[in-house]
């Protein structure tokens, strides 16, 4: 079977079981050609698992799994042909980098020469040209590439490597992690999953902006919530009226998200087209890059703020225990339905 | 200030020193033990090995073994022995080993149970056993015989087969147990990532499980091989004197002839293969080290 590394993936009604613990609840997901998808979701949510299905080594109960048009479930791990990177690196320490990498193409009885020069070739494009003949216990965790491992700035460093990698290659590609930046850096689109049920499949920016629910709101960055009360078609915080984005759809009890960094500490007068809350400065926290401001709002919740460290911003910031004003764009202004999730 | 040196060196040198004294005295006892019964008396074989009859310097204990040939069938016996005696553990012991690995931990456990039972029986009864289930009119001369396979009773045991049937069964847990070890260490997404490459089952353990278990089955094997060539009972008891191993020479030439120095020279003999046959496996697997790492 010739395959196309830059096949779709259709999954659908994907469950999964142990004993009384649901693993994978009737999952669905379209996976563009050539797409960048990450699973995202606390540990033990189904990720792995949905992950352990697509490679062939869990079998789930039922569902159907497409490699384009073709239906995979049933196919053994070894005839899938979808490249699986492991978390334990998986990297055979019997055989050096190019044997390593020369694996497939040996299986697939590749001639001599041409392995050589593809394994080269694969080299080359992850930059480690020359290291064919090391030992595997000679490589660096960098080089032996899972993320997890790393040094925050390593991890970065590989992440934007990663991501030129996939735009050379356009492969379709799965990725599963836990780590929120992450996902957010390389991902076409993220689909955050939790009990084994897929809770937002978005671009990494609607993720982070227009959270549907307050798990995936929890999960993807910090933020604080306020109740809010629905009021003729609109909703109201602590009596005022709240500036909505232009695309927002009113609708059931909802919850005003606030992330740190997009409240602005308000300086003289507010401007008109602002969302303003009052309250007062609890805390003030200089964190190198920038500054957390704790206040406690005047409806009594308290939310964290996040300023720029620079020195006009810091000049902004009032001293402990004086008064503020906290201003939020309407295009700012999440409001998402509570689906009771508490951490 | 005190004059010389700086602050506190001699101080930390002479702590430093007394830690490592005291980390060597908990050792002691070991090591007392070891030159009291293994130390001395081998030198004193060594020493015994080159004092001819009259008590003066000598090599003729081992002018002996050169010179007579019944002593260079025994050593030829012995490893002849030992080698299929180690083969056989082998082609039993890996699978069997590569079963116990793949089961879960649990399971594994129990059934190693069933590996080391040998264990808290004596080799003496143990030999005993299978002299009485292999004599001419012993059970499985009887099952034989009643199912069909042989007419006349076969000789099962006071020859070689017998020999090799003791000790196989006195080693196999000597060879399943490293074995077993070194593959439960063989992470499983060796075998999961040969699959995702594209390796059928078989191809993933011939290409990728094979090659990570041989440290493991280098180790068992050579304790198997070394373990049988000091074979003493076994090969008495079940070998019916057609089996004479070098254990089995040295007995016969203190318990019979009285010769020490004899005895002593074969000892230092069998001393001296042993440790090279160890000198040659840890050549071996470094050689093997060189090899994998310019793959295959």
């Amino acid at each position: 079977m010739s395959r196309d590394a830059s096949l779709p993936i259709s999954i659908r009604q994907v469950a999964k079981s142990y004993g009384p613990v649901t693993a994978l609840d009737h999952v669905d997901l379209d996976i563009r050609s050539g797409e960048f998808l990450t699973l995202l979701g606390p540990s033990g949510s189904g990720k792995t698992t949905l992950l352990m299905v697509l490679a062939g080594f869990t079998r789930p109960d039922q569902g159907s799994l497409r490699f384009g048009d073709h239906e995979v479930i049933r196919l053994a791990p070894h005839k899938r042909d979808v490249g699986m990177v492991f978390q334990s690196y998986a990297l055979f320490p019997h055989m050096d980098v190019a044997a390593n990498i020369g694996f497939p193409l040996r299986l697939r009885r590749v001639g001599k020469a041409e392995a050589a020069a593809r394994v080269e070739r694969a080299l080359e494009m992850v930059r480690l040209a020359g290291y064919g003949r090391r030992r595997i216990d000679e490589l660096s965790g960098g080089q032996r590439q899972p993320l997890s491992a790393l040094d925050k700035q390593l991890r970065e460093h590989m992440q934007i490597e990663l991501r030129r990698l996939h735009e050379a290659l356009g492969m379709t590609t799965v990725y599963v992690t836990h780590d929120q930046r992450e996902a957010l850096t390389l991902s076409d689109r993220v689909a955050v999953i939790n009990h084994g049920r897929i809770m937002q499949l978005d671009a990494p920016r609607r993720l982070y902006e227009r959270p549907a629910t307050r798990f995936v709101a929890e999960f993807i960055g910090e933020s604080n919530f306020l109740p809010v009360e629905a009021s003729g078609g609109g909703y109201c915080l602590a009596g005022q009226r709240l500036k909505l984005p232009a695309d927002f759809v009113p609708g059931g009890p909802r919850l005003l998200m606030l992330r740190p960094e997009r409240l602005r500490i308000l300086d003289g007068a507010a401007p008109d087209q602002l969302n303003v809350l009052h309250g007062t400065v609890q805390d003030v926290v200089y964190q190198g890059d920038t500054v957390l401001v704790q206040v406690l709002l005047a409806a009594g919740a308290a939310v964290a703020v996040r300023a720029a460290s620079t020195s006009g911003a810091m000049a902004a910031i009032p001293q402990r225990g004086a008064p503020v004003r906290l201003g939020l764009a309407p295009d700012d202004t999440a409001l998402l339905a509570d689906d009771g999730f508490a951490p | 200030m005190s004059a010389g040196g700086p602050a506190n060196a001699a101080g930390l040198r002479r702590d430093a020193l007394r830690e490592r004294l005291a980390l060597f005295s908990l050792s002691l006892p070991a090591l007392v033990l070891v030159v009291v019964t293994m130390v001395i008396p081998v030198a004193w074989l060594f020493w015994l090995s080159f004092l001819a009859d009259d008590g003066s310097l000598s090599l003729v204990n081992y002018r002996r073994l050169v010179v007579q040939p019944s002593y260079g069938r025994i050593l030829l016996t012995t490893f002849e022995v030992s080698g299929l005696a180690t083969l056989i553990c082998v082609v039993l012991g890996y699978p069997l080993a590569y079963v116990l690995s793949q089961l879960r931990p649990r399971v594994a456990n129990l059934c190693m149970l069933g590996v080391l039972m040998p264990f808290w029986t004596s080799i003496l009864v143990r030999t005993y056993a299978w002299l009485v289930l292999l004599q001419r009119n012993g059970l499985v001369n009887d099952w034989g015989k009643r199912l069909g396979l042989w007419e006349a009773p076969v000789s099962l045991v006071y020859n070689l087969p017998g020999t090799l049937v003791g000790l196989v069964h006195i080693m196999l847990p000597f060879l399943v147990l490293p074995l077993y070890g070194s593959m439960r260490a063989i992470d499983r997404d060796y075998l999961r990532a040969a699959a995702n490459l594209g390796a059928s089952p078989a191809a993933a353990f011939r290409q990728v499980f094979f090659p990570l278990s041989l440290p493991g089955l280098l180790a068992g094997s050579l304790i198997v091989f070394i373990l049988c060539l000091g074979a003493y009972v076994t090969p008495a008891m079940l070998g019916g004197g057609r089996v004479i191993m070098v254990a089995n020479g040295i007995a016969t030439d203190i318990q019979m002839f009285f010769n020490w120095g004899a005895a002593s020279a074969l000892g230092v003999v069998l001393l001296v293969l042993a440790a090279a046959m160890l000198f040659i496996a840890s050549r071996l697997t470094r050689l093997d080290r060189l090899f994998g790492s310019h793959g295959t």
